[in-house]
């Protein structure tokens, strides 16, 4: 079964990315120091290992620029992505500004001055404004939703279990 | 325009310079205003955290801080992450950390480039005795047995122990002392270390007073202690110096805070945690963790931590050449 | 107290209430992906302080049996695990799921954790001391082959391709180096960035990994979710011929969860994980298995709830954690006043009793609340996705921040998610990621411990008989794959050639 445009994109991607990943890793195990006591040190273990993942790689970019197949994993976990049962139209726009939301949260988080019922309440909102049609009633509800939500998280774990939440 | 006279002017300077400081003596008298974070290095559970929460559930229920502390962990990288925080967190009074001589070791060992002195001392709330034991029905019966076994046989005999911490680095100061060489072995806390001597994977190991009072019926027997006189507890224990070799050091359970906090804000903590460690509740407590109830304040503790570094110093050293020897084996 | 008493205790009201809050919410906090049992714990200990010993170890054992349990229902429902424990599970529990058989999939998942979890108990009351020498008898050579054992065993996940398993195995392992070296107290691999000294905790990358990439996922498909699960519960009762049927699977998988709890580090996790890739190499219809086997889920439960009563015995008879729960409960006792070991039998029985009725009335109990609650959640079910996508999210972000209390971990837990979804897309297997993850450090302190003990010779790998013959069951299982394949192929030349 050949797989599709976009996997091939993403194997490629993994690709290079593991090679690139163990040959960072390479690189700065092979000038760790060696330990006290035992005879391998800090760097035997992640430069073998960099090793093997390094010649797994070279083999699989080998067998993808030969358009030789690498195999898919045999328990898909992939059904959300891939699956061609349903005819629904796919929101690539909507899985990335999820993810982009959910680094904007963490972000939002990480200022002081923006305590976590905003933060939180925003990011309800705005999540759940783009997780569907937008009209107006909806708006409406989902505003309601978020700014509870947020309230109820907030008094749970900031004034109950004192999560240091600043 | 009136003229102001000279008088007039030293009055109005005096008064304007005197509203500062009437403002931060009722600042000081108003610490805390909110909440006080209290930073523990260590997984929750850890004996130093229980001492720690022993702490602040007294403080928070007698009142003695008119706001509660919060505890908040930091286990991660071996306790430097969470004293990192504490370093790099405002010095405002409102964050304060609790550790132990962690904060010692690590600065020799290289993994941090700060050591005690990046801190405001508030004080010490307790500290234990440690020693060396080994399994009752082992080989060594005596810590003679084990000087005179060493210096036969040198590297050979096994110790369980924590790297970086202080069942590495107090066994090394012995060594040194005693003029001998053993062989290290890394396990972990001290229920590990118990594990790995149980299991005769190991032979001698640091413990701590109330650890070798719990783990006699284990069969763990104590063969020498670091104290400076033989601890009431294990009067059959002969000290270091007993055998001629001269290593005193505890374990110490520190409160800190980062360098600039206000000196006002650090006695009143340091009152609060003093009027804690007084309860009887506490006494009970400290008792039955088996933990000295000795409270050391922040300047007279500094003074004996830049006392206490350098033999720890020494040892960071010996640690390094041996890994520039295992690095030419 | 004894352990009859211990049991009427758990009956009183008093007794009972305590032991049932505790289990509903482990169940909930077990359910919401993100927060987990830990950390739940961890958040009530400084309640736990003004109650008495034996109400707190009640209460925190009640949260712990909860806690690993509830995560099959999420895992089966949106394929997103409640706990890491439940990762197996997200895999056939769900297929069997979407293929309409929720309430099969959820009952079997149930009864698997509650025999999982009273044959863990029989081992706790029943074995605890020897099961404990045995332990201790494991030295770190020992430890190390059985985990090079785990390895291999697990290399049979990535068939399909092994290319990829093995590649995300030895990445996940990567992950796991930066930080302090435990065996050497030196930092590596930090670049010189600080926050990288703590390293990358399992618990925000797994999170990452599975959670976030699957609210991608979900996103992605947001139109169709109509359609996703039909909340028929028809099933959840499983017949006494299921348990027959699947009765050799739960024993076997609870066995690996019980021997896994013990081993100090390893985990429920990597227990289900074992337990799921013995199942599929026994199994008669392993091409089943990802695509809704019901062995797979057997076996994943059974081992997770069987790991409970495996480590409750080095922390009873040693005060050895496994992990930061255990460490929990560990600090609870302590903080009464109460210290692991030998002398806890014999000073507080009351204590080590309330932990052993706790341990079994729990598991029922949470037998009985999860049939609810599986009710009660495939209601919720029906809530829009637009609502329970953003909340996962806020909840992975808590678990993720409570952790450590440091930011940082948000971030990797995100990353990571941008990882799942590439990985996902590019249809590499995240099981074997998560093996690296887990065992890599597990396995490196464990060898080079020995090294030190040893002074540097690999001798005892092969003089000490333990670790001598796990070393060479782990090569045969190495090998046998192969030997499977050549058997396959060799009938066949030779019915060709002349």
């Amino acid at each position: 079964m050949q797989p599709s445009g976009a996997t091939r994109v993403a194997e490629f991607s993994y690709v290079l990315l593991i090679l690139a990943v163990a040959g960072i890793i390479w690189h700065a195990a092979s000038a760790l120091p060696p330990a006290p006591y035992d005879p391998l040190g800090p760097k035997t273990f992640p430069l073998w290992v960099s090793y093997g993942l390094i010649a797994l790689g070279l083999v699989m970019l080998a067998r993808l620029l030969f358009r030789r197949s690498l195999g898919q994993a045999a328990q898909s976990m992939v059904i959300g992505l891939e699956d061609a049962e349903g005819n629904y139209e796919r929101r690539p726009w909507v899985a990335v500004l999820t993810l982009t939301l959910a680094f904007a949260y963490a972000a939002g988080l990480s200022f002081r001055s923006i305590g976590f019922l905003p933060a939180t309440a925003v990011y309800l909102f705005l999540s759940g404004i783009i997780l569907g049609p937008i009209e107006r009633r909806r708006v409406v509800v989902v505003a309601i939703f978020a700014v509870v939500a947020a309230v109820i998280l907030d008094i749970v774990f900031r004034a109950i279990f004192k999560l240091d939440l600043n | 325009m009136t003229k102001i006279t000279r008088r007039q002017a030293l009055t109005i300077a005096a008064t304007a310079g005197a509203i500062p400081l009437a403002f931060n003596g009722a600042f000081a008298a108003d610490y805390p205003e909110k909440p006080v974070r209290m930073i523990v290095p260590i997984a929750p559970g850890g004996q130093t955290d229980v001492v720690a929460r022993l702490l602040q559930i007294n403080i928070d229920k007698r009142k003695l801080l008119p706001q509660p502390i919060v505890v908040v962990n930091n286990a991660a990288a071996g306790g430097t992450t969470g004293t990192r925080q504490v370093k790099d967190s405002e010095a405002d009074g409102y964050t304060i950390g609790v550790f132990h001589m962690g904060l010692l070791t690590a600065p020799a060992m290289g993994v941090v480039d700060y050591d005690h002195s990046s801190f405001e001392m508030i004080g010490q709330v307790g500290r234990t005795q440690v020693g060396m034991g080994a399994l009752a029905d082992g080989r060594f019966k005596s810590i003679q047995d084990v000087l005179a076994e060493a210096k036969a046989k040198p590297a050979t005999i096994t110790v369980a122990m924590n790297i970086g911490l202080l069942p590495h680095f107090v066994p090394l100061m012995f060594e040194q002392s005693a003029g001998v060489r053993f062989r290290y072995v890394q396990s972990g806390g001290g229920a590990v270390r118990l594990k790995s001597l149980l299991g005769r994977h190991t032979e001698l190991s640091l413990f701590s007073g109330p650890e070798f009072l719990l783990f006699r019926s284990q069969g763990i027997r104590p063969l020498v202690m670091f104290s400076g006189t033989r601890s009431p507890e294990l009067p059959d224990v002969p000290t270091a110096k007993e055998v001629g070799a001269n290593t005193v050091f505890e374990e110490r359970v520190i409160a800190f805070a980062p360098k600039g906090t206000p000196k006002a804000h650090i006695d009143v903590m340091a009152a609060a945690l003093r009027q804690a460690m007084d309860d009887p509740e506490i006494i009970e407590r400290y008792q039955g963790l088996g933990i000295d109830r000795v409270f050391i304040d922040g300047t007279t503790l500094k003074k004996l931590l830049d006392e206490l570094k350098d033999p720890i110093t020494k040892v960071g050293d010996v640690v390094r050449k041996a890994t520039t020897d295992q690095d030419k084996k | 107290m004894t352990l009859a008493e211990a049991f009427v205790h758990l009956l009183t009201p008093n007794g009972f209430g305590i032991m049932l809050v505790g289990v509903a919410l482990g169940i909930s906090v077990g359910v919401l992906p993100g927060i987990t049992a830990g950390m739940l714990m961890a958040l009530t200990l400084p309640f736990t302080f003004h109650m008495s010993s034996v109400d707190a170890v009640s209460l925190l054992t009640a949260m712990f049996v909860g806690g690993v349990s509830g995560g099959l229902i999420t895992a089966t429902l949106m394929r997103i695990p409640g706990e890491p424990n439940a990762i197996m599970t997200c895999l056939d529990g769900y297929q069997l799921a979407r293929r309409g058989y929720p309430g099969r999939a959820l009952g079997l998942g149930n009864s698997s954790s509650l025999v999982g979890g009273i044959l863990s108990w029989a081992a706790l009351v029943l074995l605890a001391p020897p099961l404990a020498s045995i332990a201790v008898s494991f030295g770190p050579f020992e430890n190390f082959a059985v985990i090079v054992m785990a390895l291999i065993l697990i290399s049979s996940l990535s068939e399909g391709s092994f290319l990829k398993g093995l590649s995300a195995g030895l990445l996940g392992m990567l992950v796991s180096y930066p930080g302090i070296d435990e065996s050497s107290g030196i930092m590596r691999l930090t670049f010189g960035i600080t926050a990288f000294e703590g390293g990358f905790n399992n618990l925000p990358v797994i999170l990452g990994m599975f959670a976030i990439s699957q609210v991608v996922a979900d996103a992605l498909n947001i139109e169709g979710q109509a359609s996703a699960i039909r909340a028929t519960m028809r099933g959840v009762f499983v017949s006494v011929r299921d348990y027959i049927v699947h009765g050799w699977n739960m024993l076997r998988s609870s066995l690996i969860g019980i021997w896994i709890g013990i081993l100090p580090g390893v985990g429920a996790t990597v227990a289900s994980i074992v337990a799921y890739t013995t199942a599929k190499n026994l199994s008669r219809k392993p091409e089943e298995f990802g695509t809704g086997s019901e062995e797979a889920i057997v076996a994943a439960e059974s081992a997770n709830n069987a790991t409970t009563g495996g480590t409750l015995i080095p922390i009873l008879t040693l005060g050895i954690p496994g992990g930061l729960t255990d460490s929990i409960l560990l600090g609870a006792l302590v903080i009464h006043n109460l210290q692991p070991g030998p002398l806890l039998f014999k000073n507080n029985p009351e204590i080590v009793n309330t932990i052993f009725a706790t341990h079994l009335v729990a598991h029922v109990a949470m037998f009985v609340l999860m049939t609810f609650g599986i009710a009660v959640f495939a209601r919720l079910m029906q809530v829009p996705r637009a609502f329970i996508l953003p909340i996962v999210i806020v909840f992975s972000v808590l678990g993720a921040y409570g952790l450590n209390n440091r930011p940082f971990d948000i971030w990797v837990m995100l990353v990571f998610g941008l990882l799942g979804v590439l990985l996902e897309l590019a249809r590499v297997p995240l099981a074997p990621f998560v093996v690296g993850l887990v065992l890599a450090p597990v396995a490196e302190s464990e060898l080079r411990a020995g090294l030190m003990a040893s002074a540097g010779s690999f001798m005892p790998l092969i003089e000490r008989p333990v670790a001598c013959s796990m070393l060479v069951i782990a090569t045969i299982l190495f090998v046998w794959p192969f030997v499977r394949v050549w058997r396959r192929l060799a009938p066949a030349s030779r019915n060709q050639t002349p």
